[in-house]
């Protein structure tokens, strides 16, 4: 019982800051602006969570400063796809590799090392995780009972996406700018408002899964470690669940059990599957989402008008 | 009261100027109709009073009073809506979504669907205009979506009323229904304006009719004053009756059938129903229909994009087991689209690149795999000169040309390859007179060379003129085969309608 | 020799075709100005900054030049295979991010069999062409897999090529190379990783006291043939109709026959032996086993280099080489107190200005007129 609601605990853990990344995809696609650029603002947001939190001895500071630099990246990224109508991929390429150099740039700067900052405060000591410890004897809640605030963020977000998304006023002007912007700016609808709002808001949901990396479990900042491949798990995710909030719920928590399952398969190995290098282990998840992706239907279809520059009409 | 009035409005486009000088003045109450060919400037002049494009000179004035208007949403605000020629309709929203966006009624920051839907009926039942509130605007058939697109602006308290090309995608029968609703919006007080290229509809709706021809307003007439020779002589400058050349051919062997073909669209409905037919060598069958009614499932099916769920396809008499593009090519078959952009040609490639697609890997095109530059540069400027494509510059890419010029790029591309077949799909769609007739000439020209071809078009006066034989595909089914001498328009846009049927009389 | 010059560069009869070579070079003007802003910002002095970096990158002939040089064109050679990766397949309309992967598949492959027993008794003429096949076959296979899956089955390529990359990583680093794995040296002799290649199986060396090999004149050759199989065979006709169309379904080369799924196919398969080969010289001519960690990224970095080289094969080329100029001389850059990533942040400035390639166009544009207006002023007499 304690292994089941260890693990579900584990696996939201993980799923976390690739949930509240893909949220940062799915509103932005949404509004039909491709942002490959999550993995670039998650790793800027771990840096300056850590550095805010730092400077402050605050986790919650450090928070804030993540989402500070999520928008200004996001902002980066707007001017260029949508007041300049720039290719949407190569500027989210851009981020991505500038994010590594200028981020061992300032870790020299500030922290005067090479590839880690030194540890600060983090969201989970134990003093700041949610707890409900009432839960903790209860199957499957009982994996809620001590989480990060990360998690329930993501979880809140999703929700809330979804709300957004499907039954305000202004979802529905999202959606119907990505499906077909020119109907939408027949109708009024201020296009490139949306697009920018979009983009931000999609970046700050991207930065505070950033944040999650370094603040939440750990409590410091590691160059190599940190993001790593999770921002485009997170766009993988994205597509999986048909650009829509509960979807990139559901394929986050279906690639973070991948990895759990693999931690539990070494674990308890026994006989001949003690044999198994740890390299198929580690694989794993990944050949699990390849023939989850065969499975499931192949061909993802996204907002109709997603990665389409908008070039207003003179 | 003058409802619209333009004064002197120039519009320049980096290579040409769409509106030169334009002055009009447009009645309340009236339905005035703005004709012209393709690329007149009568659709750039509207978007210019509704927004979407800002003049380069020139004022606009709404019921006598001067306006600025930079974007849709001040036209909104003037009581001015549009109905477009594409539709601007987002296909995965629900009609109700898409009447109501821009405009919606909330509950605070929520979006009230259920008070959108009751607000959407009560418009419906207003204006006589049915529809379901709840479908999704991909549903739906193309006559209903304009109804969809009407309603949109009328929820806006719309006084001014624009329809860009309406009856493009109607048959008689909906745009008569068409013509009521507009006569209805007139004795509501509501000023129309109706910008068409078709002169027979003009002269039945409109109460003044003014002529664009190359971005000038030739004239302003009274239509109890004209008719619609004149009209076209003021469109063209010359006159224009199409003409369909003279042509008496026998017919030959069967080049081309279809027998007991299903095919299912993406969504999995069954769209064509066991249909069967064969084209013989030096005739021209046409198959009329509304859009939407299986002749793109027959069009996919042919070319094999679609695989049917049931009955083969064959060619001269050859059954095709695996049908593949470049199969039904081997074995005579070519093809001219309608969508020019996405299937006709590769836009940005030049148009030498472009006119020897299909038969790249053949000598002297291509020798074991290598391109000859020196062949293609011949053969190109040949074909360009013949099919008197302009300007004749083999190096231009095929976006920097025409609509008609396009066209006929492609159809130098796919007549020059080896076949006995013609699969011509809405072959003139979005041409002008010039263009449309090269085409007509064209395809008569294959005709005497013993081609057979299969002409699949939404007009009916096309139909009747070129075809020999003619099938109305209705709801998936061929539910009649006759002759243009034993029929009439009246009666072929019944049989579209599935209201009449005429089985072939062996 | 001029004329097939003149072919290449303005022989394609393109109006403006001097606007492709001028957008990627005003964004590395327009990036270094940035950059140094950057640093000025920072407190640090970009002269000195710039002085050492390009006197360290090789380019620039001086002291201990032969070195500097040398590192340069064997970064260079691997800068570019990524690149050409990334571009053969983006000009086929593909999205592949699978060159990181493909490259250590094709290390891995390079060090096998490099070491194998039954391929070391030969001599280098035929061990390395050996080699070098093996390498393109298997990195080829790693591609071919995600090309599969997206022509047969519609699987975007993005998450496929991410997916192997990692599947790559893990089961090289996790399995095969590690101690006790298949392919690991025996621990009696001391060596973690892979055993040493055979001398027979390193690239011979073409500069008198320098690593400098031949993997570059491999690449030169490479880039040559890839450019002659996009822009004079069938092959890359049909390929680049694809990519032109890809946003439609790739409807209008279909309609004409052309054979989409197989096309696909090949793209990805030539797309992974290109980067593969680039991996196998990390193996062949620097480190000469696969070590039990490796630092990668040379794959991601092909994507910036295709970026800057415009998806071009000449383009790529000159681009790999700026980009193994930057990194070449990275490590001096360190004595003004700058980390070495900083070249990092000037290519991703390169790329931003080139993702603002509108804007760029825009601002040129005006400056030739501004120019010509002065001009016009001038000649009527206005200004004296």
């Amino acid at each position: 019982m304690q292994l089941l609601n260890q693990s579900i605990a584990q696996m939201l853990d993980f799923a976390a800051p690739i949930l509240l990344a893909s949220l940062g995809g799915v509103i932005s696609e949404n509004a039909g602006v491709v942002n490959i650029a999550l993995e670039g603002i998650m790793r800027f947001a771990a840096f300056f969570g850590v550095w805010g939190s730092a400077v402050s001895k605050n986790s919650w500071v450090g928070l804030l400063w993540g989402i500070g630099i999520g928008i200004l990246v996001g902002a980066f990224h707007a001017y260029i796809t949508v007041k300049w109508a720039g290719d949407q991929i190569v500027s989210g390429i851009a981020i991505n590799v500038m994010s590594l150099g200028i981020i061992t740039y300032f870790l020299e700067l500030i922290f005067r090392t090479t590839g880690y900052s030194p540890s600060v405060q983090y969201f989970g000591s134990a003093t700041n995780r949610i707890n409900l410890s009432f839960l903790s004897k209860i199957p499957v809640l009982g994996a809620f009972s001590r989480l990060t605030i990360f998690v329930w963020f993501s979880l809140v977000f999703t929700w809330g996406l979804h709300f957004l998304l499907y039954h305000t006023v202004l979802g529905l002007r999202i959606r119907s700018v990505g499906e077909n912007p020119i109907a939408a700016e027949t109708l009024g609808v201020n296009v490139f408002k949306i697009k920018w709002f979009s983009v931000i808001i999609g970046a700050i949901f991207a930065a505070i899964g950033g944040v999650a990396l370094s603040l939440g479990t750990m409590a410091s900042f590691n160059n190599t470690g940190v993001a790593g491949g999770k921002g485009f798990i997170a766009l993988a995710a994205m597509i999986f669940g048909k650009w829509t909030p509960f979807g990139a719920m559901w394929a986050s928590f279906l690639f973070a059990s991948a990895q759990v399952l693999q931690f539990i398969l070494q674990a308890t190995a026994t006989g001949i599957a003690a044999q198994i290098p740890v390299g198929f282990y580690l694989a794993l998840p990944y050949i699990l989402t390849i023939g989850a992706l065969i499975g499931v239907v192949g061909k993802a279809i996204g907002p109709a008008a997603d990665g389409v520059p908008y070039k207003k009409e003179s | 009261m003058e409802a619209l009035g333009v004064r002197n409005i120039v519009k320049q486009f980096p290579n040409v100027l769409a509106n030169d000088n334009v002055t009009l003045s447009i009645q309340e109450g009236e339905i005035f109709a703005l004709v012209g060919e393709n690329g007149a400037g009568k659709s750039t002049l509207m978007k210019i009073v509704y927004g979407l494009y800002t003049p380069t000179s020139g004022e606009i004035y709404v019921f006598s009073k001067k306006e600025d208007i930079k974007t849709p949403e001040d036209s909104i605000k003037l009581k001015i809506g549009m109905v477009h020629q594409e539709f601007m309709l987002i296909p995965r929203f629900t009609v109700t979504e898409n009447i109501v966006l821009g405009d919606e009624p909330r509950k605070g920051f929520l979006f009230d669907y259920s008070r959108a839907v009751k607000e959407v009926k009560e418009l419906s039942d207003k204006f006589g205009l049915k529809i379901d509130p709840t479908e999704k605007v991909e549903n739906l058939p193309v006559g209903i979506q304009q109804r969809v697109e009407i309603l949109k602006i009328l929820r806006r308290g719309a006084e001014i009323l624009i329809f860009d090309e309406p009856t493009a995608v109607l048959t008689p029968e909906e745009t008569e229904e068409l013509f009521k609703t507009l006569r209805a919006l007139k004795d509501n007080g509501k000023t129309i304006v109706f910008i068409s290229h078709k002169l027979n509809e003009v002269m039945e709706i409109a109460d003044r009719v003014g002529v664009m021809r190359k971005g000038k307003l030739q004239g302003i007439v009274n239509k109890t004053e004209t008719n619609e020779r004149e009209l076209a002589l003021m469109m063209v400058g010359r006159d224009v009756v199409l003409e369909v050349p003279e042509a008496d051919v026998k017919r030959g062997e069967e080049v081309f059938s279809v027998s007991n073909i299903s095919v299912k669209n993406p969504k999995g409905l069954l769209s064509l129903k066991v249909v069967s037919f064969s084209v013989y060598s030096g005739e021209i069958v046409g198959i009329a229909g509304v859009e939407g009614n299986g002749q793109a499932e027959l069009v996919n099916a042919i070319l094999g994009f679609w695989k049917p769920v049931s009955g083969k396809i064959s060619i001269n008499g050859e059954e095709i087991k695996l049908i593949t593009p470049y199969n039904m090519r081997t074995k005579g078959m070519a093809y001219i689209t309608e969508d020019r952009k996405r299937r006709g040609l590769v836009l940005p490639f030049k148009a030498r690149e472009n006119v020897i697609m299909g038969q790249h890997t053949l000598y002297p095109f291509s020798n074991k795999g290598v391109l000859n530059d020196k062949e293609i540069d011949t053969f190109a400027t040949k074909k360009l000169q013949e099919f008197d494509v302009r300007p004749l510059d083999i190096c231009s890419k095929a976006e920097s040309f025409s609509g008609g010029n396009q066209q006929k790029l492609i159809l130098a591309k796919e007549m020059s390859m080896k076949h006995n077949f013609l699969l011509a799909s809405q072959p003139t769609r979005g041409l002008d007179v010039g263009a449309t007739e090269f085409v007509y000439r064209m395809l008569v020209e294959e005709k005497k060379k013993g081609i057979g071809i299969l002409l699949i078009s939404l007009e009916l006066t096309e139909i009747m003129g070129l075809s020999d034989r003619i099938l109305v595909l209705y709801n998936g089914e061929i539910v009649g085969e006759v002759t243009p001498n034993e029929t009439n328009e009246e009666e072929l846009g019944l049989m579209m309608l599935g209201l009449k049927r005429k089985e072939k009389v062996q | 020799m001029k004329e097939f010059f003149y072919r290449i560069f303005v022989g394609r009869r393109e109006k403006y075709w001097w606007m492709n070579l001028l957008v990627p070079l005003v964004s590395i003007f327009l990036a270094l100005i940035v950059g140094a802003i950057f640093i000025k910002s920072t407190g640090r002095s970009p002269i000195l900054a710039y002085k050492l970096l390009f006197n360290a990158s090789g380019l620039i002939p001086g002291p201990f030049w032969r070195s500097s040089f040398a590192e340069l064109l064997l970064s260079s050679s691997m800068f570019i295979a990524t690149g050409l990766s990334f571009a053969i397949a983006a000009k086929g309309g593909l999205f592949s991010i699978g060159a990181e992967g493909q490259f250590i598949v094709g290390a891995v492959a390079a060090a096998y069999f490099g070491y194998a027993k039954p391929f070391t008794g030969l001599s280098a003429i035929v061990h390395i062409p050996l080699i070098l096949i093996m390498v393109m076959f298997l990195g080829g296979l790693w591609g071919l897999i995600a090309g599969y899956l997206k022509a047969k089955r519609g699987i975007h390529e993005v998450i496929v090529t991410i997916m192997l990359n990692w599947i790559a990583f893990q089961l090289i680093e996790g399995w095969l190379v590690p101690t006790g794995g298949p392919m690991s040296a025996k621990v009696e002799t001391g060596v973690s990783g892979t055993p040493y290649i055979s001398p027979t199986a390193k690239l011979p060396i073409i500069l008198y006291n320098t690593r400098l090999n031949i993997s570059i004149l491999i690449m030169i050759v490479v880039v040559f043939l890839i450019w002659y199989l996009l822009y004079r065979t069938t092959f890359g006709y049909e390929i680049r109709a694809m990519g032109f169309t890809s946003i439609f379904n790739m409807e209008a080369p279909k309609v004409s026959g052309v054979n989409t799924s197989k096309r696909i196919m090949q793209i990805m398969f030539i797309s992974g032996a290109v980067a593969a080969l680039g991996g196998s010289f990390i193996v062949l001519g620097i480190l000469f086993q696969y070590p039990p960690v490796f630092e990668g990224g040379y794959g991601f970095d092909g994507i910036v280099v295709a970026l800057i080289g415009q998806n071009e094969p000449f383009g790529i080329f000159l681009s790999g080489i700026l980009v193994g100029a930057l990194r070449t001389g990275s490590t001096a850059v360190q004595i003004a107190r700058i980390p070495k990533t900083f070249p990092q942040i000037i290519e991703g400035l390169i790329v931003a200005f080139i993702a603002l390639q509108v804007l760029v166009r825009y601002l040129l544009f005006k400056l030739v007129k501004a120019k010509k207006r002065v001009k016009e002023v001038k000649s009527e007499g206005g200004i004296s």
